[in-house]
């Protein structure tokens, strides 16, 4: 999956400014809106400023584009970086987005709904489930923080029929498809 | 407009803050985050799953490049194994991860290894130094045995290779020894030394053993190209050739 010069530019500079403070050990998340434009192109609009623990994107978009997802940052003032959560991937299904991206230290991911992607969401469930992937994960030897939080991620892709692709840069590469 | 409330990540947070004061009342460091040998692990465990064979298939090749002046060559290898890079006081590492073995205990790797000589404050001068280094290090492995070693050229320059085997505790059990494999193609130039690694089980090798002759046959330094000058130097056993080797597909 290529995401385009744009989106890849602008992916940069908001992890640029969500890390900018982490030597006073403060991090911010930023988001953005994915669109995509008329010839086809992916485009990330509208970036705002969040916390370390969230942000609120602005889906107010311009005419003549169509709403495509949301992108978020990660970021942590130890430098752990991590996929998306299990509220995330409840918005991301709730709110129907086509792919929706988060980008925590140099690693991209993306969430992409397909012809499987269920319906129907119940977000406190997809929130426990992925609390329960973590943990469990965590209980085996050897795995750190990010990669148990990237099975998980893989779990619920699979439980709710989403594809969920990994990368740097703009070029993502499937890790798991329904 | 759609709506949609804020991205709110407490969840997470409480997850690592959690698992921070668990490691911490351990006494434990945070393991080692490598992303690529769990996607490997899962490709192989969703196959198995759907009960088809662990495929020894390579379908495309990319290029490996990088800005990095230490790193200044390519190569193509199979576009589905990871790269991963290390630097360290003057030595670099091009370390790509292959996939596992049937027993699920080992990963087939590729590696170029970059390291300075004896001018640039190294250990070794020549390639014969390097190789008696190799050997000498290699001979407390478990039976350790020498099979081959030949004299020839790889992008332009003088290369040694060899290669050897050994036997490791592998099996799910960890009583039985598993044989493996090693080949290492060692050049030298601009005060640096390259040295091409292939390492794997003795089924996985000759299963694979196209895949690293790819790498050597496309290896070739990005500043002053030569015309590639590579010729076979270890002969592949006839025994570990495949009859009908599978077909690839290169992005050049």
């Amino acid at each position: 999956m290529e995401l385009g010069e744009q989106v890849i530019r602008e992916m940069e500079r908001l992890w640029r400014k969500s890390i900018e403070d982490m030597h006073k050990g403060v991090v911010r998340e930023y988001a953005a809106t994915l669109v995509e434009e008329q010839d086809g192109k992916l485009k990330l609009v509208n970036p705002v400023e969040g916390t370390s623990r969230g942000v609120a994107p602005n889906l107010e978009i311009p005419e003549g584009v169509r709403f495509v997802g949301t992108f978020h940052t990660h970021p942590y003032e130890d430098g752990t970086t991590a996929a998306f959560s299990g509220q995330d991937i409840a918005a991301s299904l709730a709110h129907r987005e086509r792919i929706s991206l988060v980008r925590s230290g140099d690693d991209v991911f993306a969430l992409v709904r397909t012809d499987k992607t269920l319906e129907k969401v119940n977000t406190s469930r997809v929130n426990r489930e992925f609390g329960e992937e973590v943990r469990k994960h965590l209980d085996k030897t050897g795995v750190s923080f990010s990669e148990a939080v990237y099975l998980a991620n893989i779990e619920l892709c699979s439980k709710h029929g989403l594809a969920f692709y990994r990368g740097r840069g703009g070029k993502l590469k499937e890790v798991y498809v329904p | 407009m759609k709506e949609r409330g804020t991205i709110d990540d407490s969840h997470l947070w409480e997850l690592k803050e959690l698992w921070d004061r668990k490691r911490e009342a351990l006494g434990i460091s945070e393991p080692v985050t490598d992303f690529a040998a769990i996607d490997l692990e899962y490709r192989r465990q969703q196959r198995q799953a759907k009960g088809k064979p662990i495929s020894r298939e390579i379908r495309h090749y990319v290029a490996f490049s990088s800005s990095n002046p230490r790193f200044a060559f390519t190569f193509l290898y199979p576009e589905v194994w990871e790269v991963r890079i290390f630097e360290d006081e003057g030595h670099g590492e091009v370390f790509i991860l292959g996939p596992r073995n049937d027993a699920d205990t080992y990963n087939l790797a590729l590696a170029v290894h970059v390291f300075p000589s004896e001018e640039k404050g190294g250990k070794h001068a020549a390639l014969n130094q390097v190789v008696a280094d190799r050997l000498e290090r290699s001979k407390e492995l478990s039976n350790f045995q020498e099979v081959s070693k030949a004299q020839g050229s790889l992008a332009g320059v003088e290369a040694l290779e060899f290669e050897i085997s050994y036997t490791m505790p592998l099996s799910a059990n960890g009583l039985e020894d598993t044989l493996v494999l090693e080949r290492r193609i060692v050049l030298k130039r601009a005060g640096r030394f390259y040295e091409l690694i292939y390492r794997a089980v003795e089924q996985d090798y000759y299963a694979y053993l196209e895949s690293f002759k790819d790498v050597v046959q496309t290896f070739e330094f990005r500043e002053g190209r030569v015309a590639r000058t590579y010729r076979p130097l270890v002969q592949t056993p006839a025994h570990a050739i495949r009859e009908e080797p599978e077909p690839y597909e290169t992005d050049e």
